[in-house]
Protein backbone atom coordinates (compact mmCIF):
# COMPACT_ATOMS: atom_id res chain seq x y z
CA UNK A 1 0.00 0.00 0.00
CA UNK A 2 1.08 3.52 -0.69
CA UNK A 3 0.46 6.36 1.67
CA UNK A 4 0.18 10.04 0.79
CA UNK A 5 1.21 12.22 3.71
CA UNK A 6 0.46 15.93 3.87
CA UNK A 7 3.10 18.05 2.16
CA UNK A 8 5.85 19.60 4.25
CA UNK A 9 4.65 23.20 4.01
CA UNK A 10 8.21 24.57 3.80
CA UNK A 11 8.65 22.68 0.53
CA UNK A 12 5.53 24.08 -1.12
CA UNK A 13 4.66 27.64 -2.15
CA UNK A 14 2.45 29.56 0.21
CA UNK A 15 -1.09 29.96 -1.10
CA UNK A 16 -0.92 33.60 -0.10
CA UNK A 17 2.51 34.55 -1.34
CA UNK A 18 2.64 38.31 -1.57
CA UNK A 19 5.15 38.01 -4.38
CA UNK A 20 2.56 36.82 -6.83
CA UNK A 21 -0.20 39.21 -7.76
CA UNK A 22 -3.87 38.19 -7.80
CA UNK A 23 -3.43 35.50 -5.15
CA UNK A 24 -5.15 37.47 -2.39
CA UNK A 25 -8.45 37.42 -4.24
CA UNK A 26 -8.07 33.96 -5.71
CA UNK A 27 -6.68 31.66 -3.05
CA UNK A 28 -9.05 30.51 -0.29
CA UNK A 29 -9.19 32.74 2.78
CA UNK A 30 -10.92 30.32 5.14
CA UNK A 31 -8.79 27.59 6.78
CA UNK A 32 -8.56 24.43 4.70
CA UNK A 33 -10.64 21.57 6.11
CA UNK A 34 -8.69 18.54 7.31
CA UNK A 35 -10.32 15.41 5.92
CA UNK A 36 -9.37 11.71 6.04
CA UNK A 37 -7.55 10.11 3.10
CA UNK A 38 -9.85 7.70 1.33
CA UNK A 39 -9.99 5.52 -1.77
CA UNK A 40 -10.89 8.66 -3.70
CA UNK A 41 -7.47 10.22 -3.13
CA UNK A 42 -5.35 7.05 -3.20
CA UNK A 43 -6.77 6.02 -6.57
CA UNK A 44 -6.37 8.10 -9.70
CA UNK A 45 -6.93 8.22 -13.43
CA UNK A 46 -4.97 5.72 -15.51
CA UNK A 47 -3.75 7.03 -18.84
CA UNK A 48 -2.43 5.31 -21.92
CA UNK A 49 -0.69 6.38 -25.10
CA UNK A 50 -4.11 6.96 -26.66
CA UNK A 51 -4.70 9.82 -24.23
CA UNK A 52 -1.67 11.83 -25.33
CA UNK A 53 -2.09 14.95 -27.43
CA UNK A 54 -0.50 15.06 -30.87
CA UNK A 55 2.24 17.31 -29.47
CA UNK A 56 4.76 14.47 -29.12
CA UNK A 57 8.29 14.61 -27.75
CA UNK A 58 9.95 16.87 -30.35
CA UNK A 59 9.08 20.51 -29.65
CA UNK A 60 11.82 21.65 -32.02
CA UNK A 61 9.89 20.58 -35.13
CA UNK A 62 12.77 18.58 -36.56
CA UNK A 63 15.22 21.18 -35.23
CA UNK A 64 13.75 23.96 -37.34
CA UNK A 65 12.69 25.98 -34.27
CA UNK A 66 14.99 28.89 -33.44
CA UNK A 67 16.95 28.65 -30.21
CA UNK A 68 19.50 26.66 -28.30
CA UNK A 69 18.67 23.00 -28.93
CA UNK A 70 18.55 20.72 -25.92
CA UNK A 71 17.57 17.27 -24.78
CA UNK A 72 15.49 17.65 -21.64
CA UNK A 73 15.22 14.35 -19.83
CA UNK A 74 14.82 12.89 -16.38
CA UNK A 75 13.12 10.42 -14.15
CA UNK A 76 9.87 10.53 -12.23
CA UNK A 77 10.25 9.07 -8.74
CA UNK A 78 8.14 8.65 -5.63
CA UNK A 79 9.15 9.56 -2.09
CA UNK A 80 10.97 6.25 -1.70
CA UNK A 81 12.99 6.96 -4.83
CA UNK A 82 11.13 4.30 -6.77
CA UNK A 83 10.50 5.03 -10.47
CA UNK A 84 6.93 5.94 -11.44
CA UNK A 85 6.20 4.25 -14.77
CA UNK A 86 3.26 5.16 -17.01
CA UNK A 87 2.96 8.71 -15.67
CA UNK A 88 1.50 11.17 -18.17
CA UNK A 89 3.74 14.23 -18.61
CA UNK A 90 2.60 17.33 -20.46
CA UNK A 91 4.91 20.32 -20.89
CA UNK A 92 4.57 23.82 -22.33
CA UNK A 93 6.92 26.75 -22.72
CA UNK A 94 7.67 30.05 -24.44
CA UNK A 95 9.81 30.27 -27.59
CA UNK A 96 13.40 31.53 -27.68
CA UNK A 97 12.14 35.12 -27.65
CA UNK A 98 10.06 34.55 -24.52
CA UNK A 99 6.79 34.58 -26.49
CA UNK A 100 4.05 31.99 -26.05
CA UNK A 101 2.22 30.85 -29.16
CA UNK A 102 -1.01 31.85 -27.41
CA UNK A 103 -3.59 34.53 -28.15
CA UNK A 104 -3.38 35.80 -24.55
CA UNK A 105 0.31 36.70 -24.99
CA UNK A 106 0.05 40.18 -26.53
CA UNK A 107 3.67 41.22 -26.01
CA UNK A 108 5.30 42.47 -29.24
CA UNK A 109 7.90 39.70 -29.51
CA UNK A 110 8.27 37.45 -32.56
CA UNK A 111 6.46 34.17 -32.96
CA UNK A 112 8.37 31.22 -34.36
CA UNK A 113 6.29 29.39 -36.96
CA UNK A 114 8.29 26.24 -36.20
CA UNK A 115 7.55 26.26 -32.51
CA UNK A 116 4.24 25.23 -30.95
CA UNK A 117 5.55 25.08 -27.39
CA UNK A 118 3.85 21.89 -26.21
CA UNK A 119 4.90 18.28 -25.68
CA UNK A 120 3.54 15.13 -24.06
CA UNK A 121 4.58 11.57 -23.33
CA UNK A 122 4.23 8.69 -20.87
CA UNK A 123 7.14 7.71 -18.65
CA UNK A 124 8.70 4.35 -19.48
CA UNK A 125 9.11 1.32 -17.19
CA UNK A 126 11.96 3.10 -15.33
CA UNK A 127 9.95 6.30 -14.94
CA UNK A 128 12.08 8.05 -17.57
CA UNK A 129 11.06 10.71 -20.06
CA UNK A 130 12.87 12.71 -22.74
CA UNK A 131 11.93 15.71 -24.89
CA UNK A 132 13.82 17.58 -27.58
CA UNK A 133 13.23 21.32 -27.35
CA UNK A 134 14.88 24.74 -27.29
CA UNK A 135 15.75 26.96 -24.36
CA UNK A 136 12.87 29.41 -23.78
CA UNK A 137 13.50 33.12 -23.40
CA UNK A 138 12.76 35.29 -20.38
CA UNK A 139 9.80 37.65 -20.57
CA UNK A 140 8.44 40.59 -18.58
CA UNK A 141 5.29 40.17 -16.49
CA UNK A 142 2.81 42.94 -17.41
CA UNK A 143 1.83 45.54 -14.82
CA UNK A 144 4.72 44.82 -12.44
CA UNK A 145 7.84 46.69 -11.40
CA UNK A 146 9.81 45.19 -14.30
CA UNK A 147 9.54 41.61 -13.03
CA UNK A 148 10.92 39.23 -15.65
CA UNK A 149 10.07 35.57 -15.52
CA UNK A 150 13.27 33.53 -15.80
CA UNK A 151 13.38 30.95 -18.58
CA UNK A 152 11.21 28.06 -17.42
CA UNK A 153 9.27 25.06 -18.70
CA UNK A 154 5.88 24.09 -17.26
CA UNK A 155 5.40 20.44 -16.28
CA UNK A 156 2.07 18.71 -15.60
CA UNK A 157 2.18 15.17 -14.21
CA UNK A 158 -0.35 12.54 -13.29
CA UNK A 159 1.11 9.83 -11.07
CA UNK A 160 -0.90 6.85 -9.90
CA UNK A 161 -3.22 8.67 -7.47
CA UNK A 162 -5.34 11.79 -7.27
CA UNK A 163 -3.04 12.68 -4.34
CA UNK A 164 0.14 12.51 -6.45
CA UNK A 165 -0.97 14.94 -9.17
CA UNK A 166 1.34 17.92 -9.58
CA UNK A 167 1.87 20.90 -11.86
CA UNK A 168 5.26 22.55 -11.52
CA UNK A 169 7.92 24.48 -13.42
CA UNK A 170 11.53 23.72 -14.28
CA UNK A 171 14.09 26.53 -14.17
CA UNK A 172 17.56 26.76 -15.72
CA UNK A 173 20.76 26.47 -13.70
CA UNK A 174 22.65 29.69 -13.06
CA UNK A 175 20.08 32.09 -14.45
CA UNK A 176 20.31 35.38 -12.47
CA UNK A 177 16.55 35.93 -12.79
CA UNK A 178 15.86 32.83 -10.67
CA UNK A 179 16.66 34.72 -7.46
CA UNK A 180 14.15 37.46 -8.33
CA UNK A 181 11.25 35.33 -9.51
CA UNK A 182 8.18 35.74 -7.32
CA UNK A 183 6.91 32.30 -8.30
CA UNK A 184 10.07 30.26 -7.65
CA UNK A 185 10.82 32.31 -4.53
CA UNK A 186 7.34 31.61 -3.14
CA UNK A 187 8.73 28.19 -2.14
CA UNK A 188 10.14 28.87 1.37
CA UNK A 189 12.72 26.07 1.54
CA UNK A 190 15.87 26.78 -0.50
CA UNK A 191 16.54 23.09 -1.14
CA UNK A 192 13.00 22.69 -2.46
CA UNK A 193 13.62 25.63 -4.81
CA UNK A 194 16.86 24.03 -6.00
CA UNK A 195 14.98 20.84 -6.85
CA UNK A 196 13.01 22.86 -9.42
CA UNK A 197 16.22 23.82 -11.23
CA UNK A 198 17.39 21.51 -14.00
CA UNK A 199 20.99 20.28 -14.06
CA UNK A 200 23.38 20.43 -16.96
CA UNK A 201 24.07 16.82 -17.97
CA UNK A 202 26.01 16.48 -21.18
CA UNK A 203 25.62 12.72 -21.12
CA UNK A 204 22.01 13.36 -22.15
CA UNK A 205 22.96 15.77 -24.96
CA UNK A 206 24.24 15.15 -28.47
CA UNK A 207 27.92 15.91 -29.13
CA UNK A 208 28.40 19.29 -30.85
CA UNK A 209 24.66 19.43 -31.48
CA UNK A 210 22.34 19.62 -28.45
CA UNK A 211 22.79 20.45 -24.77
CA UNK A 212 21.66 17.94 -22.17
CA UNK A 213 19.55 19.03 -19.24
CA UNK A 214 18.35 16.70 -16.51
CA UNK A 215 15.23 17.34 -14.45
CA UNK A 216 13.92 14.70 -12.06
CA UNK A 217 10.45 15.06 -10.58
CA UNK A 218 9.33 13.60 -7.28
CA UNK A 219 5.68 12.69 -6.77
CA UNK A 220 3.97 12.27 -3.45
CA UNK A 221 3.56 8.70 -2.27
CA UNK A 222 5.65 6.30 -0.20
CA UNK A 223 5.41 2.73 0.92
CA UNK A 224 3.49 1.99 4.11
CA UNK A 225 6.42 -0.18 5.21
CA UNK A 226 9.79 1.59 5.38
CA UNK A 227 12.36 0.56 2.79
CA UNK A 228 15.33 -1.37 4.14
CA UNK A 229 18.68 -0.40 2.62
CA UNK B 1 14.18 9.95 6.65
CA UNK B 2 13.67 9.91 2.93
CA UNK B 3 16.02 11.78 0.62
CA UNK B 4 13.14 12.32 -1.75
CA UNK B 5 10.66 15.11 -1.30
CA UNK B 6 7.68 15.76 -3.53
CA UNK B 7 8.43 18.48 -6.08
CA UNK B 8 6.94 21.88 -5.26
CA UNK B 9 3.79 23.02 -7.00
CA UNK B 10 4.10 26.06 -9.23
CA UNK B 11 1.28 28.04 -10.77
CA UNK B 12 0.18 26.90 -14.22
CA UNK B 13 0.04 30.50 -15.50
CA UNK B 14 -2.23 31.76 -18.25
CA UNK B 15 -0.91 29.74 -21.18
CA UNK B 16 -1.45 26.14 -20.11
CA UNK B 17 -4.13 25.33 -22.64
CA UNK B 18 -1.33 25.06 -25.17
CA UNK B 19 -0.74 21.65 -23.65
CA UNK B 20 -3.61 20.76 -21.31
CA UNK B 21 -7.31 20.38 -22.11
CA UNK B 22 -8.70 19.26 -25.41
CA UNK B 23 -12.25 19.19 -26.70
CA UNK B 24 -14.40 16.52 -25.11
CA UNK B 25 -12.32 16.03 -21.98
CA UNK B 26 -15.24 17.22 -19.85
CA UNK B 27 -17.44 14.38 -21.13
CA UNK B 28 -16.83 11.24 -19.06
CA UNK B 29 -19.48 9.32 -20.98
CA UNK B 30 -17.63 9.13 -24.32
CA UNK B 31 -16.93 5.46 -23.63
CA UNK B 32 -20.66 4.84 -23.08
CA UNK B 33 -23.20 5.69 -20.42
CA UNK B 34 -22.49 3.13 -17.73
CA UNK B 35 -25.06 4.44 -15.25
CA UNK B 36 -27.51 7.29 -14.82
CA UNK B 37 -26.25 10.18 -16.98
CA UNK B 38 -25.98 13.58 -15.31
CA UNK B 39 -24.54 16.99 -16.08
CA UNK B 40 -22.94 19.23 -13.47
CA UNK B 41 -22.68 22.93 -14.38
CA UNK B 42 -21.33 25.89 -12.49
CA UNK B 43 -19.33 29.06 -12.47
CA UNK B 44 -16.13 29.95 -10.70
CA UNK B 45 -15.78 33.30 -8.90
CA UNK B 46 -12.96 35.14 -7.16
CA UNK B 47 -12.96 37.27 -4.01
CA UNK B 48 -14.39 40.29 -5.79
CA UNK B 49 -17.29 38.29 -7.16
CA UNK B 50 -15.80 38.29 -10.65
CA UNK B 51 -16.35 35.21 -12.78
CA UNK B 52 -12.92 33.83 -13.67
CA UNK B 53 -11.97 32.37 -17.03
CA UNK B 54 -9.15 29.96 -17.81
CA UNK B 55 -9.17 28.01 -14.57
CA UNK B 56 -8.38 24.32 -14.96
CA UNK B 57 -10.87 22.00 -13.27
CA UNK B 58 -10.18 18.29 -12.86
CA UNK B 59 -12.85 15.78 -11.92
CA UNK B 60 -12.26 12.28 -10.50
CA UNK B 61 -15.04 9.93 -9.48
CA UNK B 62 -16.05 6.33 -8.96
CA UNK B 63 -18.36 4.54 -11.37
CA UNK B 64 -22.05 3.94 -10.69
CA UNK B 65 -21.16 0.95 -8.47
CA UNK B 66 -18.72 2.98 -6.36
CA UNK B 67 -15.53 1.49 -7.86
CA UNK B 68 -12.62 3.50 -9.24
CA UNK B 69 -11.29 2.66 -12.70
CA UNK B 70 -7.97 0.83 -12.46
CA UNK B 71 -7.01 0.68 -16.13
CA UNK B 72 -7.05 2.82 -19.25
CA UNK B 73 -9.35 0.20 -20.78
CA UNK B 74 -12.04 0.49 -18.10
CA UNK B 75 -15.48 1.15 -19.65
CA UNK B 76 -15.96 4.12 -17.34
CA UNK B 77 -12.67 5.89 -16.62
CA UNK B 78 -13.92 8.46 -14.13
CA UNK B 79 -11.66 11.37 -15.07
CA UNK B 80 -12.43 14.65 -16.82
CA UNK B 81 -10.88 18.06 -17.14
CA UNK B 82 -11.96 21.38 -18.59
CA UNK B 83 -11.22 25.05 -18.39
CA UNK B 84 -13.65 27.74 -17.35
CA UNK B 85 -15.05 29.84 -20.17
CA UNK B 86 -15.09 33.64 -20.60
CA UNK B 87 -18.07 33.89 -18.21
CA UNK B 88 -16.46 31.57 -15.65
CA UNK B 89 -18.71 28.66 -16.57
CA UNK B 90 -17.80 25.00 -16.73
CA UNK B 91 -19.64 21.70 -17.05
CA UNK B 92 -19.01 17.98 -16.77
CA UNK B 93 -21.15 15.28 -18.39
CA UNK B 94 -20.88 12.04 -16.48
CA UNK B 95 -22.80 9.32 -14.65
CA UNK B 96 -23.87 9.55 -11.06
CA UNK B 97 -21.16 7.96 -8.90
CA UNK B 98 -22.06 5.25 -6.41
CA UNK B 99 -21.27 5.31 -2.70
CA UNK B 100 -17.60 4.52 -2.06
CA UNK B 101 -16.40 2.19 0.72
CA UNK B 102 -14.63 3.74 3.70
CA UNK B 103 -13.11 2.07 6.76
CA UNK B 104 -14.92 -0.89 8.29
CA UNK B 105 -18.52 -1.05 7.19
CA UNK B 106 -18.91 2.67 6.57
CA UNK B 107 -19.46 4.42 3.27
CA UNK B 108 -18.74 7.75 1.67
CA UNK B 109 -21.74 9.38 0.07
CA UNK B 110 -21.61 9.60 -3.76
CA UNK B 111 -19.18 12.35 -4.72
CA UNK B 112 -16.55 13.54 -7.15
CA UNK B 113 -13.15 14.91 -6.19
CA UNK B 114 -12.46 18.28 -7.76
CA UNK B 115 -9.01 19.84 -8.23
CA UNK B 116 -8.68 23.48 -9.24
CA UNK B 117 -5.64 25.15 -10.79
CA UNK B 118 -5.48 28.68 -12.09
CA UNK B 119 -3.60 31.89 -12.69
CA UNK B 120 -3.09 33.41 -9.25
CA UNK B 121 -3.16 30.02 -7.52
CA UNK B 122 0.28 28.90 -6.36
CA UNK B 123 -0.77 25.26 -6.03
CA UNK B 124 -3.79 23.10 -6.59
CA UNK B 125 -6.93 23.52 -4.52
CA UNK B 126 -9.05 20.45 -3.78
CA UNK B 127 -12.64 19.94 -2.73
CA UNK B 128 -15.55 17.60 -3.45
CA UNK B 129 -18.89 17.73 -5.20
CA UNK B 130 -21.76 15.95 -3.40
CA UNK B 131 -25.38 15.68 -4.53
CA UNK B 132 -28.28 17.25 -2.66
CA UNK B 133 -30.64 14.39 -3.55
CA UNK B 134 -28.47 11.77 -1.81
CA UNK B 135 -28.27 10.92 1.88
CA UNK B 136 -25.02 12.67 2.80
CA UNK B 137 -25.54 12.59 6.55
CA UNK B 138 -23.13 9.75 7.39
CA UNK B 139 -20.30 10.59 4.99
CA UNK B 140 -17.04 10.62 7.02
CA UNK B 141 -15.45 13.22 4.75
CA UNK B 142 -18.36 15.63 4.41
CA UNK B 143 -18.87 15.32 8.17
CA UNK B 144 -15.41 16.89 8.67
CA UNK B 145 -16.75 20.10 7.11
CA UNK B 146 -18.44 22.47 9.61
CA UNK B 147 -22.16 21.71 9.51
CA UNK B 148 -23.21 25.14 8.36
CA UNK B 149 -20.94 24.96 5.31
CA UNK B 150 -21.76 21.44 4.07
CA UNK B 151 -24.51 22.63 1.75
CA UNK B 152 -21.87 24.59 -0.16
CA UNK B 153 -20.48 21.24 -1.34
CA UNK B 154 -23.76 19.76 -2.54
CA UNK B 155 -24.80 20.20 -6.15
CA UNK B 156 -28.49 21.01 -6.47
CA UNK B 157 -30.76 20.02 -9.36
CA UNK B 158 -31.55 23.01 -11.54
CA UNK B 159 -34.75 23.65 -13.50
CA UNK B 160 -33.35 21.96 -16.61
CA UNK B 161 -32.42 18.75 -14.77
CA UNK B 162 -28.68 19.40 -14.53
CA UNK B 163 -26.88 19.85 -11.23
CA UNK B 164 -25.57 23.27 -10.28
CA UNK B 165 -22.26 23.65 -8.41
CA UNK B 166 -20.75 27.13 -8.19
CA UNK B 167 -17.27 27.67 -6.79
CA UNK B 168 -16.35 30.73 -4.74
CA UNK B 169 -12.58 30.66 -4.42
CA UNK B 170 -12.40 33.42 -1.84
CA UNK B 171 -14.98 35.08 0.39
CA UNK B 172 -13.42 38.55 0.57
CA UNK B 173 -16.56 40.06 -0.98
CA UNK B 174 -18.71 38.70 1.85
CA UNK B 175 -20.00 35.70 -0.05
CA UNK B 176 -19.74 32.21 1.43
CA UNK B 177 -16.42 30.72 0.37
CA UNK B 178 -16.52 27.15 -0.93
CA UNK B 179 -15.00 24.79 1.67
CA UNK B 180 -11.64 23.51 0.42
CA UNK B 181 -9.64 20.61 1.83
CA UNK B 182 -6.07 20.21 3.01
CA UNK B 183 -4.29 18.58 0.10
Amino acid sequence: MTRYDPYDEATQPSLHSQAYFRTTLTAPRDPLVKVPRTATETSGPVFGAGDLSAAGVDLSNDEKAIGSLMILAGQVLDEDGRPVPNAMIEIWQANAAGKYPHVVDQRPAPQDPNFTGAGSMMTDAEGRYSFKTIRPGAYPVPNTNNWWRPPHIHFSLYGHAFASRVITQMFFPGDPLNDHDGILQAVPDKAAQDRLIGKLDQSLGVHEHALGLRFDIMLRGRSETPMVD
Amino acid sequence: MSDFFPSAFQTLGPFYNLALTRDGENDLTLGGKHGPAITVCGKIYDGEGNARRDFLLEWWQADASGAYAASADAPFRGFGRTLSGPDGSFSFSTVKPGAVPFEGNSWQAPHAALAIFGPGLMRRIVTRVYFADEDNSACPVLSAVPEGRRSLLTAVKDGDGSYRFDIRMNGSDGSAETPFFED
